[in-house]
């Protein structure tokens, strides 16, 4: 095998283990807000469970760049595309934490036998802009593509006003009775854990974009 | 490979040549020395015996002007005469004149330092005072060779110019066979087979070359038919609805055909790479990686981005040596469309019944109300009455079936008290169990979570067949169990019970295991059916235990 060959083998099997940690994390945000709507204590503790799988995947991603580094010492645009890589686990692994932390609030919500308060169609519709911009960030790593890094960017701002529109909603149920507290304030904290998987994935997107043009920046 | 071979030969020859001139000069030098010195000899035996002792005698004695001749006295050595030159230097010590003195004349060569020049020398004894020597020089040797130098070096050239001519011709005799299995080789691996033309004079290098020959065309026509069947393979494929795509063990997608790139949305640059490029969806990728590491056969509905599917993965390592699982995925969307439209149709049709059924329900109360006790119509109106009120029920079922046909499980979801929904329905019954004289009993409790609208149907039919089909004087029992993973509950009836034949077939809809019962105990053939499908919307497992004469037990079981 030629020494190019070998080295585009290495960075193909980075990213693809890269994809599996995004997937998964995408699949625990998911499961956290199905179980969340669902009161599915299962599925919420199936979600906590992979966490340390996410953790896993991000050590063995550092090692493996870190290594690749060492050994092949690539540079300019491959060099880009490790470093992104070893910047990109950290947001990704912070987001499947987020993601275990809604799940273990869900288990908490869950456990008290309840109804809900509020109709969960916002946080639902958050949840699944969360799931659509981690999923498009890194698919933009892996394709290259910097127009969609920009444009999964921009759905924060929808993230950022779905964010505010639950959080007056949620005052407001307090105003109104403030037996409602204790489930809105949980109801708060997912909702802005799902804030901040938003803006993680917009980290994301920015080191896609550094990735492509060698400029970062914050935006 | 033939320069080489020129080369080699180029430089065998010329290394013959020069070996063969070397020893022609060695020869032909050693013999001239040898004549020389038997001619020295002679002339100088010829002279001695001539001589007349007279050194001014000596010069005519002298047979050609190339001789020198020296007399030399024994008792002192000194030079009494030389032709050539005038010499002071002693000379009885050298190795002729000694040899004479010894009686072994012998010839000697050595640089003379007198004539400066390498002398032949030759003396014999003169009487008994004088020595007689003779010498000549050896350039005369290699003037031999000088004159034999511009016939060697012809020589030479045509021996190399034969030899070059001989080695190109042989080495091209072996060259140019490889040379020919080499594009023969070449328009193979490019698609396009040149057979091989086989005309080599060498018997070996023939054999080889038609060998090869047969070899090629062989692998050709199986490389023909494999891209022929390969191509009625990928026509067959790209022409059938379902989607189908080939993994290897290390999940590279080795295949897929036309209808999975249009559904993942890719081209057939998906080929050769990871199914986690082809399949976004991670919990599909994570089945599909379960199959790959060796987990089985799956075969599971799945919805794909709004897509029904059903999905086949199938192992088929045993099979295929670079293939390790097949994934089928059949579109269900038609299917499904389908089935709504009928159950469209159910509802519409239903409604539109329900409208002038109320009325005629309504028309034959007033009726009944009208008619006095002792009509002769009055039993016709009830009738009109009785089978009008059956039929809405059955109108009514009709609905609610449809309805749950069309419903999802995250629908209007909360948790739900299994006790407390047979406590009301108990209550509802209540009557009816009182006529025929039944006890009911009530035991355990457990929460699911689901519409409480759909569980209380439910619950309501499994009652309401406890009741209308037990014994004057039977039981009912509910129980309701909690286990770890799943909460079940059953209703027990000390009813005139089911054959074990009917059971299979219970839950079709109008469905009637005594078509002649039917009419007395009422209810409309629906009731199990709707129990079904809410069990179907909850993937909830429905069993049903019977002995006729003895009673049924039936128990839906709901995962945790």
């Amino acid at each position: 095998m030629s020494i190019r060959k070998y080295f585009e083998e290495e960075l193909n099997a980075l990213k693809l283990a890269l994809v599996k940690m995004c997937r998964t994390t995408e699949e625990m945000i998911d499961g956290a807000i199905h179980a969340l709507i669902m009161q599915d204590t299962v599925l919420a503790k199936n979600v906590i469970e992979m966490d340390p799988d996410v953790d896993a995947m991000e050590l063995d991603i550092e090692k493996k760049c870190l290594r690749f580094m060492l050994r092949q010492a690539p540079v300019a645009k491959d060099f880009r595309e490790v470093s992104t890589t070893l910047k990109l686990i950290t947001d990704i692994e912070r987001i499947g934490d987020q993601a275990s932390d809604i799940s273990e609030l869900v288990v908490h919500l869950a456990e008290r036998k309840c109804r809900y308060v509020k109709d969960l169609q916002h946080i639902e519709r958050m949840g699944k802009l969360a799931v659509k911009m981690v999923h498009n960030s890194v698919d933009s790593f892996i394709r290259n593509d910097n127009d969609l890094a920009m444009e999964t960017a921009r759905l924060d701002d929808e993230m950022d006003e779905l964010f505010n529109v639950v959080m007056d909603e949620l005052i407001e149920l307090i105003k109104k009775d403030s037996q409602n507290a204790d489930q809105a304030i949980i109801f708060m904290m997912i909702t802005k854990y799902l804030e901040r998987i938003g803006d993680h994935a917009v980290n994301v997107c920015e080191w896609t974009e550094y990735n492509e043009t060698g400029v970062h920046q914050k935006y | 490979m033939t320069k080489k071979m020129l080369w080699r030969t180029f430089l065998i020859a010329l290394l013959a040549a020069v070996i063969v001139l070397a020893a022609g000069i060695g020869v032909i030098s050693f013999q001239a020395s040898n004549t020389q010195k038997r001619e020295l000899e002679v002339d100088a035996n010829l002279i001695a015996q001539l001589w007349d002792g007279d050194v001014a005698s000596l010069e005519t004695l002298r047979p050609h002007a190339d001789l020198r001749i020296t007399v030399i006295n024994i008792s002192d050595g000194e030079v009494i005469y030389d032709n050539t030159a005038e010499v002071d230097e002693e000379h009885l010590t050298r190795p002729e004149v000694q040899a004479a003195l010894n009686g072994q004349p012998q010839a000697f060569v050595r640089w003379s330092e007198t004539m400066e020049c390498t002398m032949y020398y030759y003396a014999v004894r003169y009487g008994e005072e004088q020595v007689l020597r003779v010498a000549v020089r050896q350039s005369a040797v290699t003037d031999y060779v000088l004159s034999l130098l511009p016939f060697t070096v012809l020589a030479l050239g045509l021996a190399l110019l034969i030899s070059y001519l001989v080695a190109n011709r042989s080495s091209r005799a072996v060259t140019q066979p490889v040379k020919d299995i080499q594009l023969s080789l070449r328009s193979l691996n490019q698609g396009s087979y040149v057979p091989l033309r086989c005309d080599s004079s060498n018997p070996e290098l023939y054999a080889v070359m038609t060998e090869t020959d047969e070899l090629f065309s062989k692998v050709n026509e199986n490389l023909k038919k494999l891209q022929d069947s390969r191509a009625r393979l990928s026509f067959v494929l790209d022409n059938v609805s379902q989607s189908i795509v080939a993994f290897d063990r290390d999940g590279t997608v080795t295949l897929i055909n036309r209808a999975a790139m249009s559904l993942f949305g890719v081209n057939s640059s998906a080929l050769g790479q990871n199914l986690l490029y082809l399949i976004e969806d991670n919990k599909l990728s994570r089945k599909i990686s379960q199959v790959l590491d060796g987990g089985g056969d799956q075969h599971f509905e799945y919805e794909l981005r709004d897509h029904p599917l059903n999905v086949d993965l199938i192992d088929v390592a045993k099979y295929e040596a670079d293939v390790k699982m097949i994934m089928i995925l059949t579109d269900l969307s038609a299917e499904k469309l389908a089935i709504r439209q009928r159950s469209d149709f159910f509802a519409n049709a239903g409604h539109e019944l329900k409208t002038p059924l109320t009325s005629l329900q309504g028309m034959s109360e007033l009726l009944l109300e009208k008619e006095p006790a002792d009509s002769p119509n009055r039993k016709y109106v009830e009738r009109i009455h009785k089978e009008t009120v059956r039929l809405n029920d059955l109108i009514l079922d009709m609905l609610k079936l449809s309805s749950l046909e069309q419903a999802s499980a995250d629908e209007a979801v909360q948790a739900v008290q299994l006790s407390a929904v047979f406590q009301d329905i108990s209550a509802e019954f209540a009557g009816q169990m009182e006529q025929k004289g039944i006890a009911y009993t009530q035991t355990g409790e457990g929460k699911i979570f689901a519409d409480p609208k759909k569980i209380y149907t439910c619950c309501e039919n499994l009652f309401s067949n406890a009741v209308r089909y037990n014994k004057q004087g039977g039981r009912v029992e509910v129980v309701i169990e909690n286990f770890p993973q799943s909460v079940r509950f059953s209703v027990r009836d000390t009813g005139i019970g089911i054959e074990q034949k009917h059971i299979p077939r219970l839950c079709e809809r109008f469905y009637r295991v005594d078509k002649s019962r039917s009419k007395n105990t009422g209810g409309t053939g629906l009731g199990l059916a709707i129990v079904k499908h809410v069990c179907q919307i909850y993937d909830a497992k429905l069993t049903i235990v019977s002995a006729p004469d003895e009673g049924t037990t039936v128990s839906v079981t709901f995962k945790k």
